[in-house]
């Protein structure tokens, strides 16, 4: 079924809806899931909240593109799960990983927690992404969006692990040199 | 601000991008990357023709059995993968044009994975294609590279031999093929089955033709990448490969090197990073000369070495 029906089915309310979403993206939000929380049970519980969540949120809203508005929700609960569990810092999956490389990004501990600020960086970071060239668009994207381990983006890409890795980390400079410019310390 | 904040920022980033990360679009091989790099596939050619042109003069008036010697049947220890050889391959003085068939054998779907673009003279013309072939043995991961500018193919990627001292030895006796290496340090040849001494007296002689460094002794080899190196780079100077640069960890690089740490070896290099620690074997004795290559890294350290580099760098 297409998105446009699927995103159809949630407004007129029909539970079918949600096995619609189940059988196509269902692989697509546990794989995002589970690179980030690294285990199986809780990334099969984001995957349902992530269900419940767009069930509660369409309508009102229609999103354009159904695939990255449930990754995004499956990512959020996610991350917030992993918090929440306040796994071991080095406990395993992705996630400790890319927060240790976007620690590069920090100048410092500082600050920030209110809206306005998360808002604003929110709005700096989208910038930074729109403006990388295509490739090193996705890679950054496919690391710290999808949280891919190395080798899968390497398989993905056909590139060599150093390139993928000095891609990274040439483009955490360029974002840490953003915020810092924009304040952000 | 946490790296928990870029973090969750990230999850407004456009929808259009992030579908779009997904979507590879795969380089296509051997494409041209610069007006130089065209050139000198251009003068390669060149070269390739005369040196045919010169050793068909050789063989006619030598009288040489004009099928010249055969390249050696592909081993037990191998694949069906051919090599996939674009211009042709001399093997004892006889040069050998690709075979379509074998040559369609050797595609990604029964080599491997490419697993990214090799660079010789810091020119990327190469895929590599990763795949096994030799069983058992703990060396499993090696590439065959179809050649685009030239009948140079390349071998052996992340070979890590048990023995530093005899690691080349320990290469060749193990290979089941060794293929021609362009101009690199180790640049000789290498073999894809195992061809034998004569042959690879006659990949040597054709090297030899084309001006390239040809040996099987390794000394000789160090010799003459000092000689190459020596005029070139200060003492202790640390030369960083241009394509990549020495970002190997992604994090912040510290690099030593030390003598005698391993085996004796003093022609080795240490690289610490902050988030893992690679040797690599660039470090060319007397020249002074250091060769840090992005691709390349060999042993991981056992803590006990560690210590002892970390014990170094305090020194420094």
């Amino acid at each position: 079924m297409d998105d446009k029906s699927i995103v159809e089915l949630y407004w007129q309310r029909s539970e079918q809806a949600i096995t619609e979403t189940a059988a196509k993206y269902e692989k697509y939000c546990y794989s995002i899931a589970h690179s980030i929380l690294n285990n199986n049970e809780d990334a099969e519980e984001s995957v349902n909240d992530t269900y419940n969540e767009a069930w509660d949120t369409i309508p009102p809203h229609r999103p354009s593109i159904l695939s990255t508005f449930l990754g995004k929700i499956t990512r959020r609960l996610s991350i917030d799960k992993f918090r929440h569990r306040n796994a071991a810092k080095r406990g395993g999956g992705e996630m400790p990983l890319v927060l240790d490389e976007l620690q590069d990004c920090i100048a410092s501990d500082k600050n920030i927690e209110q809206e306005y600020e998360k808002k604003r960086l929110s709005e700096v970071v989208n910038a930074f992404v729109i403006s990388l060239p295509e490739i090193e668009q996705k890679v950054f994207l496919c690391r710290y969006w999808y949280m891919d381990s190395i080798e899968v983006i390497c398989k993905q890409f056909e590139f060599s692990e150093s390139k993928v890795k000095s891609m990274l980390y040439r483009t955490r400079e360029k974002l840490r040199d953003m915020l810092v410019k924009e304040g952000f310390q | 601000m946490t790296n928990y904040a870029i973090l969750e920022a990230l999850n407004n980033v456009d929808d259009e991008c992030v579908k779009n990360a997904k979507t590879t679009t795969i380089k296509t091989p051997g494409k041209f990357k610069t007006s130089g790099l065209r050139w000198g596939a251009m003068v390669a050619c060149f070269c390739l023709l005369l040196v045919v042109s010169i050793m068909a003069v050789y063989q006619i008036q030598n009288g040489a059995d004009p099928n010249g010697p055969t390249i050696p049947p592909v081993t037990n220890n191998t694949s069906d993968s051919q090599l996939s050889v674009e211009q042709g391959i001399c093997v004892g003085g006889k040069l050998y044009m690709p075979d379509t068939e074998l040559s369609e054998k050797a595609t990604k779907e029964n080599i491997g994975v490419v697993v990214g673009p090799v660079s010789f003279d810091n020119k990327t013309t190469l895929d590599v294609y990763a795949y096994e072939y030799l069983p058992n043995d703990g060396k499993t991961s090696r590439v065959i590279v179809p050649v685009k500018d030239s009948f140079y193919v390349y071998s052996f990627y992340s070979y890590m031999p048990n023995d530093n001292e005899n690691w080349i030895i320990d290469l060749l006796s193990q290979a089941a093929y060794v293929e021609i290496r362009d101009v690199n340090y180790y640049g000789t040849a290498t073999v894809y089955s195992k061809i034998s001494d004569n042959e690879l007296d006659a990949i040597i002689e054709f090297l030899s033709l084309l001006g390239e460094p040809h040996t099987r002794n390794e000394n000789e080899l160090d010799q003459y990448y000092f000689d190459k190196f020596k005029n070139q780079f200060k003492e202790g100077e640390i030369w960083i490969s241009e394509d990549g640069g020495i970002s190997l960890g992604g994090n912040q690089t510290v690099i030593n090197k030390f003598d005698d740490l391993v085996n004796g070896e003093s022609r080795i290099i240490v690289v610490v990073m902050e988030d893992s620690t690679y040797l690599t074997y660039h470090y060319f004795e007397g020249a002074g000369v250091i060769r840090l290559e992005d691709f390349g890294y060999g042993y991981i350290l056992t803590e006990e070495q560690i210590e002892k580099i970390n014990h170094l760098i305090d020194l420094i």
